[in-house]
């Protein structure tokens, strides 16, 4: 078993797609960090949670893609051939089907673990800041269930057809131009960009107003209810 | 098979395919985008520039699915053996390519033949076909070509369609975010397309894109010719295949060639100076100096357009030199011109170039003779940069076929020399087309002589100044009624029938009227009357220098002037641009001690009152009260404002440009807001109207003839603390 998922990491992470998304996601983090956050969102700070959050929004995206890229090896159809075999080894299919997601999880969150590390290491280095605690809330409220969702509608639309992977992946990357409703918007970027003037206080809070926060947990719920229903379908 | 029956069995293929289709007629809807874009203001951005802009960015993605789509077909197909043992691979690859770029070019031609009519009707009488095709030809043409390289390049390196595809999005991605997008070159996929004027040229857009658009298809061929070493062959990857293709000595050779043409044309671009970021911390030098003193100047000029706008000319200075000895002499010219020689009393002086940019001009440094008195003459010419700051826009000088806009140092040099009075003449003789008519700063231009060659001469003359600043278009004057002034007005014939229609000439009355009421004539002598000149839209605004005032051909369109709902951002510019003539250059603020006591804000606030007289109090508090507090809140809550302390951690351009901001607020929406509170306190607008009309009359007593701050706060009785200034 430990075995397999040190195989299928090695799938994901020895790969030049891996090291391309990588270095992409750091010159860009490092763009918008020293181009966009530094100059702090709403009037607040650039440590702030909202400048943070910003931040996130900018490379949520990526992060995305390189989700919906790792769940392409798993329903391509060069990998389907190959599953037939993989069912015929003396291999629990629970076990095999562990090991991938494992390996898939790896991946994503060593590039969010990146994405985290450089906002800290330009906090630290440009502001002598460090009460990175405080930014937990926009960290979860942003990843979480922007990558539960496009894992699950990727791992649902993929196995449905390969293929209707690739506008998936072009979706979080147009959320940006698409008018629409902030508690729908699944990376969010102009909710930090209004959100906290409407408050009406200088440096707020972090807080999320209860239409945002039912549309995350909805997102979050679709993205869980997708992943069961295609293991349910494929079981 | 030949290549070209190559070509024309893959060309047919792809006529045949619906993929194609689908591609061209998805660029096609891409127009429609264009229209969901409400902020424009001429006619030509709102039906031509938004339309080409949305068409480009569509077709660069859709062409660059199509071209993966078409160039993995055959890997798809498992069918490359096969192909690969008939035909050479890269054979194969450089003929998709080809009749992909030839299905381009045919997409761009689709597509303009299905607008044209539609554009043709909405633009009316403002319509340019030359433009309409140089638009289609520069923007979208160039756009699907480059997609269509830069995929095939992707692919032939990584065989992945997904990934070639990924990274076709994040390089449009990466040119179109934050560190890139003022720059021009990095604008491979849509070129600067800051808006398209109706009424004037838009050559300086056309001349960038083609810049760029030269830059960028030298990069994308190398990088193609690059890619194609890595074509694979003989069962090799990649690395294998491309040492296998490096024995062909001419691909790479050609390649580097091309990336190197790139490098030089990159490096050496002509449009922009290289004014430093930090522009405002720059301390300008003031080379005056007692006993050297400019005593006229005659200018002589040919700004007869070719393809790249080249100007050429001299200057002869009258300079007096009672140091009785040798003395350095500095001027300034504009960075795109070249000095060929400096000639003092006839003879040849060596100068310098002191390669100082700043907001595009620079100095030149020569050695005057001791004699007493000496004729300087400076030949000069080249082609006028812009302001690098001003990437995105495209604003300033310019000749044209259609256009010269020369200012300042883009007309002539401009000596650092004290100028000895008021009456010292300035006269230069201007070649232009012969369907241009100048407009100067100083006396009406006289007509000299038509050339015979497409060209005429013109005189145009000033006194008591060291520079000119000259429009020349194709322009139609008229007297307008200023209370007993002499005012002229000039605008483009194209705008002849709507420039009545709108009202415009009311609107510019009104203002007019509004300050000769309030503040009193202003005295402009019969000879040298006051000019009003309609210009590009380019110029975003306007402004006011000496006696004329130059606004925006956008505060003349139908959608600003029928539409008061734009406020300060429309029309109105055209009353703030009048009024500038009596604050601003009929009595000047200015105090040492504060940096935000200027022009800007009093003439602000006369614009406030010149509406709220014209359009009630609600639309003036909404359009001016209201915007000037929502601003100056703004600026005083950002957070390096209200924290000074982290100033530091910002890097210089950003610093600079939050300074550059609070200036602007400071300027327009600070002291704007501090007239409107000095009415409060003083009783009412009445009250406030008699002390800047006793200013306006008298001047200033603290540094005549300069309006203090100390001046109004005598004149009105009030304090600093009143006005919240302590």
């Amino acid at each position: 078993m430990r075995k397999i998922f040190y195989y299928q990491c090695r799938r994901l992470l020895c790969n030049k797609l891996f090291w391309g998304l990588l270095a992409v996601i750091l010159w860009y983090s490092r763009e918008v960090l020293y181009g966009t956050v530094i100059r702090g969102v709403c009037n607040t700070a650039p440590f702030s949670p909202w400048s943070f959050g910003y931040y996130l929004t900018f490379l949520l995206p990526f992060l995305c893609a390189a989700e919906l890229f790792f769940l392409s090896f798993y329903t391509s159809p060069a990998e389907r051939r190959v599953e037939v075999l993989a069912s015929a080894t003396p291999v629990s299919p629970r076990h095999y089907s562990f090991s991938r997601w494992g390996a898939l999880a790896v991946g994503t969150g060593l590039l969010t673990l990146l994405i985290l590390l450089m906002a800290g290491a330009f906090y630290a280095r440009m502001f002598r800041w460090d009460s990175f605690g405080e930014l937990l809330a926009p960290a979860v409220f942003v990843l979480v269930p922007a990558l539960l969702f496009f894992l699950g509608a990727g791992w649902f639309l993929g196995n449905l057809r390969h293929v209707l992977l690739y506008p998936l992946i072009a979706l979080p990357f147009l959320c940006a131009y698409l008018p629409l409703p902030r508690w729908l918007d699944p990376v969010g970027g102009r909710f930090f960009l209004t959100y906290p003037l409407e408050l009406g206080v200088l440096d707020p809070g972090f807080s999320l107003p209860p239409d945002v926060l039912w549309g995350r947990v909805g997102l979050s719920t679709l993205g869980l209810l997708l992943l069961f229903l295609t293991r349910k379908k494929r079981g | 098979m030949s290549r070209f029956s190559l070509f024309r069995v893959e060309f047919s293929r792809l006529l045949r395919s619906p993929s194609c289709w689908l591609s061209t007629a998805l660029t096609s809807l891409g127009l429609l985008g264009g229209f969901s874009y409400q902020g424009s203001t001429t006619m030509a951005s709102m039906y031509l520039a938004q339309q080409l802009r949305s068409a480009t960015l569509v077709g660069t993605v859709v062409f660059s699915i199509f071209t993966l789509y078409e160039l993995s077909r055959v890997e798809r197909n498992r069918t490359d053996a096969i192909t690969d043992s008939i035909i050479s691979p890269q054979r194969l690859a450089s003929v998709r390519l080809l009749g992909i770029l030839c299905a381009s070019l045919l997409t761009t031609f689709l597509t303009a033949a299905l607008y044209l009519p539609y554009a043709a009707w909405k633009l009316g009488g403002v319509f340019s076909l030359s433009d309409y095709l140089a638009g289609f030809l520069l923007f979208l043409l160039p756009a699907l070509c480059f997609s269509a390289l830069l995929s095939a390049s992707c692919y032939q390196i990584m065989r992945r369609a997904d990934v070639s595809f990924l990274a076709v999005l994040l390089f449009l991605i990466l040119s179109r975010s934050n560190p890139f997008q003022n720059k021009f070159l990095w604008q491979w996929c849509l070129p600067m397309l800051p808006a398209l004027s109706d009424d004037f040229s838009n050559v300086l857009v056309f001349r960038t894109a083609a810049y760029s658009r030269l830059v960028w298809l030298l990069f994308f061929l190398g990088l193609w010719l690059l890619s194609l070493l890595c074509v694979r062959r003989y069962g090799k990857g990649f690395l294998g295949s491309f040492l296998q293709g490096l024995r062909q000595g001419m691909l790479p050779a050609l390649a580097v060639l091309l990336f190197s043409l790139g490098g030089i044309l990159w490096t050496s671009q002509p449009f922009f100076d290289n004014s430093p970021v930090d522009w405002m911390a720059v301390q300008e030098i003031d080379h005056t100096q007692e006993g050297l003193s400019l005593l006229g100047t005659q200018v002589e000029i040919r700004a007869v357009s070719d393809w790249v706008g080249r100007m050429d000319g001299f200057a002869t200075f009258q300079i007096q030199n009672t140091t009785g000895r040798e003395q350095p002499l500095y001027f300034s010219l504009n960075t795109g011109y070249q000095v060929s020689r400096v000639i003092a009393n006839g003879v040849d002086i060596p100068f310098e170039d002191l390669e100082d940019d700043l907001i595009k001009r620079r100095t030149l440094r020569c050695t005057l003779p001791a004699e007493e008195r000496v004729a300087l003459r400076v030949e000069y010419g080249g082609v006028p940069q812009l302001w690098n700051i001003s990437q995105t826009m495209l604003s300033g000088d310019l000749v044209s076929r259609e256009e010269v806009q020369l200012n300042g140092t883009a007309f002539s040099p401009v000596p650092d020399l004290l100028i000895a009075g008021d009456t010292i003449p300035f006269q230069a003789q201007i070649t232009l087309r012969d369907n241009l008519t100048p407009v100067a700063s100083g006396f009406p231009s006289q007509f000299l002589r038509n050339n015979g060659d497409g060209t005429a001469t013109w005189m145009l003359q000033d006194r008591g100044v060291n520079s000119m600043t000259v429009f020349a278009a194709d322009y139609v004057k008229v007297d307008i009624n200023g209370g007993g002034m002499a005012i002229e007005f000039y605008y483009s014939q194209k705008h002849q029938q709507q420039m009545t229609a709108l009202g415009a000439i009311d609107a510019l009355e009104a203002a007019i009227r509004y300050c000769t009421e309030h503040y009193g004539m202003r005295a402009f002598p019969e000879d040298r009357p006051f000019k009003i000149i309609q210009t590009t839209e380019f110029l975003f605004g306007g402004f006011a220098k000496q006696n004329i005032s130059v606004i925006s051909e956008a505060s003349f369109t139908a959608n600003n002037l029928s539409n008061p709902e734009k406020g300060a951002s429309g029309a109105e510019v055209l009353a703030h641009e009048i009024i500038h003539q009596w604050w601003g250059l009929g009595a000047q603020l200015m105090d040492p001690e504060d940096p935000y006591w200027t022009d800007e804000g009093i003439t602000t606030y006369t614009t406030y009152r010149l509406m709220k007289k014209e359009r009630g109090q609600d639309y003036a508090d909404q359009h001016y009260l209201d915007i000037w507090e929502r601003d100056i809140a703004h600026n005083q809550n950002n957070f390096y404002i209200r924290h000074p302390e982290y100033l530091g951690a910002l890097p210089e351009e950003y610093r600079v440009q939050l300074e550059s901001e609070t200036q602007s607020i400071m300027w327009y929406s600070g002291y704007a807001r501090m007239f409107a509170r000095a009415a409060e306190l003083l009783g009412g607008d009445e009250a406030l109207d008699q002390v800047l009309s006793h200013l306006y009359q008298n001047g200033g007593t603290e540094m005549p003839p300069y309006i203090t701050q100390q001046d109004f706060l005598d004149a009105s009785g009030l304090t600093k603390e009143d006005l919240g200034l302590a």
